[in-house]
């Protein structure tokens, strides 16, 4: 059994109340997603929380997911709108600030060139970065990405585009 | 700087399945499940609780002669067979 064929079988099973499908999901596309996330918090313990509740709230609503499309755009772009929300709430906010008082490590890259990638990346607007994240770092297709970011696929194409040049100058000097 | 190296770089930044993570989800929507399900069964309890203080007088008023004495044992009774019953029925389905 594919990946594919295994996954629609586990998304028609967790659909009909399976937890033990829905846990093979999780466990399928857990590291994508706690990567993206990450990249795009800059903190593992944020990036880990907000998958967990991605995850949460994908097995609460899975009902309306529509089994004829594709489940990981599905599940990143639940991902995404939940980042975006807590970009502006204030409770977020107070844990993270919390959190730091506390003394927790951030996400730290390795030195060097992928250290200077995360800050490249951080300067990108976040749109863009999340564009690229999803294409480059999580090998979506544009149209996977369009749908997880609920974007036209253009603004998507666009995006990766002058993304990957913005990152292409800022790096340049550190690739040599 | 191409795209190859950019995958490599963020490649290496992909974190170790975990199959605690997965149980933390889990456990995590069993938590959210329950809490859910005790907030709809105080809600119905307070309800009948209240709809039986509001129809109380004018029921000890009918069946003083012949079910006085027993009216609070019928009552809880009432309560505990209609929240049993109701309660699936209130709760939203689960997906």
């Amino acid at each position: 059994m594919t990946d594919g064929t295994a996954e629609a079988a586990w998304v028609q099973d967790a659909r009909a109340g399976s937890a033990a499908a829905f846990g093979r999901l999780v466990q399928m596309h857990q590291q994508a997603l706690r990567a993206f996330l990450r990249r795009l918090c800059g903190n593992a313990a944020d990036a880990d929380d907000l998958a967990q509740e991605s995850f949460v709230f994908a097995w609460e609503h899975i009902g309306r997911f529509d089994p004829a499309r594709s489940f990981r755009p599905w599940l990143f772009g639940i991902a995404w709108r939940k980042h975006r929300e807590g970009k502006r709430g204030w409770l977020r906010l107070l844990k993270r600030e919390s959190a730091a008082v506390e003394g927790e490590t951030s996400f730290a890259p390795d030195p060097g060139l992928k250290l200077d990638l995360v800050k490249a990346a951080e300067t990108l607007p976040l749109e863009q970065r999340a564009a690229i994240l999803l294409c480059l770092g999580a090998e979506f297709t544009h149209m996977e990405a369009a749908q997880a970011l609920a974007l036209p696929l253009g603004t998507v194409k666009s995006h990766v585009a002058r993304g990957r040049e913005k990152l292409a100058a800022m790096l340049g000097g550190s690739n040599g | 700087m191409d795209e190859p190296v950019l995958k490599n770089l963020w490649d290496a930044d992909v974190p170790a399945a975990d199959l605690g993570f997965v149980l933390a989800v889990m456990a995590r929507a069993e938590q959210r499940s329950f809490r859910r399900e005790l907030a709809a069964t105080i809600g119905l309890a307070v309800i009948a609780a209240i709809l039986l203080a509001l129809v109380m007088p004018a029921m000890e008023f009918t069946w003083q002669e012949s079910l006085a004495p027993y009216f609070s044992n019928l009552a809880i009774l009432g309560i505990l067979i209609g929240a049993t019953f109701l309660l699936p029925q209130l709760l939203p389905a689960q997906d």
